[in-house]
């Protein structure tokens, strides 16, 4: 069955974790009709903004949010990639992530996870949900005990926050092999203030 | 000589479209009516502007047979003689423009006309569907232009039966129409200049992929083509399959253009799957060796899949290949550009992009 714009809201995540993050995130926050897509990795949202704009159905929606993680920069640069590709196809782009075009048409917000401003990913900002969990500590005992047995090449592509979210996922019940599932399955506390951004920025956009 | 863009106003259901970034291979697709067809039409007759007779080819392109000069509403924006046709391209960084309006008879700027008896008016059938008289229209007229050179006119009446030149213009560009009317016409002649200019045996080892019996195509008595199939007597070409057929005819216009301009509507139309592929690889390496470029239509799912896998097996890094998705929202054309990363993301994606 081929996949078609349903909804005149859409959102554009980063991958597939991303995609049951937020869809759950939108669920508990009760913001619906909204069409989460997954462009599968942050080097890949030019081509498939571009397939998307194509589509049928895209001259048909009003509100477009992209969300995607910082990585190793600060927010700006990341930002500024959104940017650049809104610019290619005369779409409006806000004047800084977490904020949203007014009067224009799509409507159109960008969110830099983990805050917009700094360095990080959706990892960060569900580790935040759970860090004062009494559990978080032995998790962050176990990794740092792992961590010394790193070589020094092993060093250069280690992810600490992924290594972070495994091991407490690998300590839930039931248990999720990978952050999306974690959302699913309520492992991330969505209720926690570290949330609080992204939650007033989905609700800003898409309500 | 390939066209890098082209621009269409008022022209059959189109009002105004652009399509830029043409590439070597143009797949077009969208829904029905949406304009593909014109599209391939407008390219026909911006090919051959010195040429009025192409407007009534068209037509026979489509089985509609014009018989009087009124006729020619078709080709105008809501068959309506008030807006020229305008049709402007880009060929190798030169432009070429060609307006077609209609020829009014000399009495039009009469202020009254004897009133049309009320009888006639009250039966809807009756009642012209142009702002100008039927009776007024006595051809059309063509004006065309190549980059800055001056413009040139020419004249077709059918009342009349007569085309009219006022100045010679010779044309360099060649342009071929194929469609489920035109594709098997004059296939004995390009046949035979195949044999005659020993290109034959490409077209066989092509064919040999749908066909693996065939040994050799001949010429016989009466212009029919005959397949050796191996057996004791040759087949007539009539009786193998449509889809070799098919294909026999394209990659035998592309070989006999060269240098040129090759459209194709439906190009996918009796064609198996596996037939696709094959098709999609002998066009590819035909158009590339004859430096043809070719416009094509379909609806096809499958042929717009085959058409980017076998271009991006055979050229990973390629940019020759652009697919257009030609959209009609209300009265607006938009043509979207595919490109072959686009096109992959979109089927990688599972996207809908007919």
């Amino acid at each position: 069955m081929l996949e078609k714009i349903e909804k005149t809201k859409l959102l554009l995540v980063e991958g597939k974790d991303e995609l049951n993050f937020f869809n759950k995130l939108l669920q508990l926050i009760e913001v619906i009709e909204v069409q989460t897509i997954n462009v599968e990795g942050k080097d890949n949202f030019k081509n498939k903004m571009h397939a998307l704009y194509n589509q049928e159905g895209f001259n048909k929606v009003i509100r477009l949010g992209f969300i995607r993680d910082a990585e190793m920069e600060k927010a700006n640069s990341a930002f500024d990639s959104i940017c650049s590709i809104l610019k290619s196809f005369n779409l409006p782009e806000p004047n800084q992530s977490n904020n949203i075009t007014k009067n224009t048409y799509p409507t159109i917000g960008i969110y830099i996870v983990p805050d917009n401003s700094g360095a990080g990913m959706l990892e960060n900002l569900c580790l935040k949900t759970i860090e004062r969990q009494k559990k978080y500590i032995c998790v962050e005992q176990f990794i740092k005990c792992c961590e010394n047995y790193l070589t020094d090449e092993e060093k250069k592509i280690y992810n600490a926050p992924k290594a972070h979210v495994q091991s407490y996922l690998a300590s839930c019940v039931p248990i999720a092999n990978n952050l999306g599932i974690g959302a699913l399955r309520g492992h991330w506390d969505f209720n926690h203030e570290a949330l609080n951004d992204i939650k007033h920025f989905l609700q800003s956009l898409f309500q | 000589m390939q066209y890098q863009s082209l621009h269409i106003n008022n022209f059959r259901g189109i009002e105004e479209l652009e399509i830029n970034d043409m590439r070597q291979l143009n797949l077009l697709v969208g829904r029905n009516n949406c304009g593909k067809s014109s599209i391939l039409e407008a390219l026909f007759l911006l090919s051959g502007m010195s040429n009025p007779q192409l407007p009534v080819n068209i037509h026979n392109f489509r089985n509609i047979l014009l018989i009087k000069d009124d006729d020619f509403r078709y080709i105008f924006r809501d068959q309506n003689f008030s807006y020229p046709v305008e049709i402007k391209g880009i060929i190798e960084n030169e432009s070429r423009s060609l307006t077609i309006s209609p020829i009014l008879d000399s009495n039009q700027q009469q202020l009254f006309e004897d009133l049309i008896p009320q009888n006639s008016i009250s039966k809807n059938e009756d009642i012209s569907r142009s702002t100008y008289f039927d009776k007024q229209v006595k051809g059309l007229n063509l004006v065309f232009q190549n980059q800055l050179d001056e413009s040139y006119e020419a004249q077709i009446s059918l009342n009349e039966g007569k085309v009219r030149f006022i100045k010679k213009y010779i044309e360099k560009l060649k342009c071929t129409y194929l469609n489920n009317q035109t594709i098997m016409n004059g296939l004995d002649l390009r046949m035979e200049s195949l044999i005659v200019d020993k290109k034959i045996n490409d077209l066989i080892t092509t064919l040999k992929k749908i066909e693996p019996n065939i040994i050799d195509i001949r010429m016989g008595p009466g212009d029919i083509i005959y397949i050796d199939l191996g057996k004791e007597k040759l087949f007539p070409v009539n009786i193998m399959g449509d889809g070799i057929r098919r294909i026999m005819a394209m990659v035998a216009a592309i070989y006999e253009l060269k240098n040129a301009v090759l459209l194709i509507d439906e190009i996918e139309n009796g064609l198996h799957y596996s037939s696709l592929m094959i098709m999609w690889k002998a066009i590819f390496a035909a158009c590339k060796q004859y430096n043809v470029q070719l416009f094509a239509t379909t609806h096809s799912y499958e042929c717009i899949e085959t058409f980017s896998k076998i271009y991006n097996q055979e050229n990973p890094t390629g940019d020759d290949i652009r697919l257009y998705r030609i959209d009609k929202d209300v009265n607006k054309h938009k043509a979207y550009i595919y490109t072959p990363q686009v096109l992959i993301e979109a089927q990688k994606s599972n996207f809908e992009v007919r």
